[in-house]
């Protein structure tokens, strides 16, 4: 999902919890205050990033035992220390959590059209 | 035939536009597109340039048909 807004893991991780699953790993990506840095800029081509996304989760269900997948990622003019992207797995086993997790992150990073720019 | 072509990130800023129509003759693929718009913009010919057709990323031997969206932007960097 792609949005404006700011998101709350909190609610993210209570929407995924169900009784199939036994952990849930999480990633948060937040702007780092690098030097000079004071904003970012997340720009996204919607109608492809959509799509990608999907096909990642898809890919992740594939590769990886795990029971529920949500990934959200903002877009605009973001502050130092405001979040940019949650990845959420939840898996019956901590160990597919983890790997799958890692791989949607790495994966995201090299293939959705979405760029950042500091400002 | 007519494509409609979107720019973003640094080819954006190149272009100085966030979209336009090209128009193509019949049987043009992405690899042509995209070396008619290194043409007209040459300094898109510094960065890698990647391609995406009807928003999927695509063979560059891809033919193009009328109405097409071609998106043209650097590497990505999300996340």
């Amino acid at each position: 999902m792609i949005t404006n807004e700011d998101f709350s893991i909190d609610t993210l991780v209570e929407k995924m919890k169900q009784p199939g699953i036994g952990g849930i790993v999480t990633f948060l990506g937040t702007v780092r205050g690098d030097a000079g840095i004071t904003t970012l800029n997340v720009e996204i081509y919607k109608a492809m990033a959509v799509g990608e996304l999907e096909k990642l989760k898809r890919e992740a269900r594939e590769k990886f035992e795990i029971e529920a997948v949500e990934i959200v990622h903002r877009e605009g003019e973001l502050n130092v220390g405001e979040n940019i992207v949650a990845i959420l797995v939840g898996a019956k086993h901590r160990k597919d959590a983890f790997r799958a997790c890692e791989y949607l992150i790495d994966e995201l990073k090299k293939r959705v059209p979405i760029w950042k720019k500091e400002g | 035939m007519k494509v409609e072509v979107r720019f973003f990130a640094r080819c954006r800023e190149i272009v100085g536009e966030k979209q336009r129509e090209v128009e193509l003759e019949d049987g043009m693929t992405l690899k042509d597109l995209k070396e008619l718009l290194m043409q007209e913009y040459p300094e898109l010919k510094r960065l890698t340039l990647l391609i995406s057709l009807n928003h999927a990323y695509a063979d560059p031997e891809a033919t193009l048909n009328d109405k097409d969206e071609i998106a043209v932007f650097p590497p990505v960097s999300g996340g």
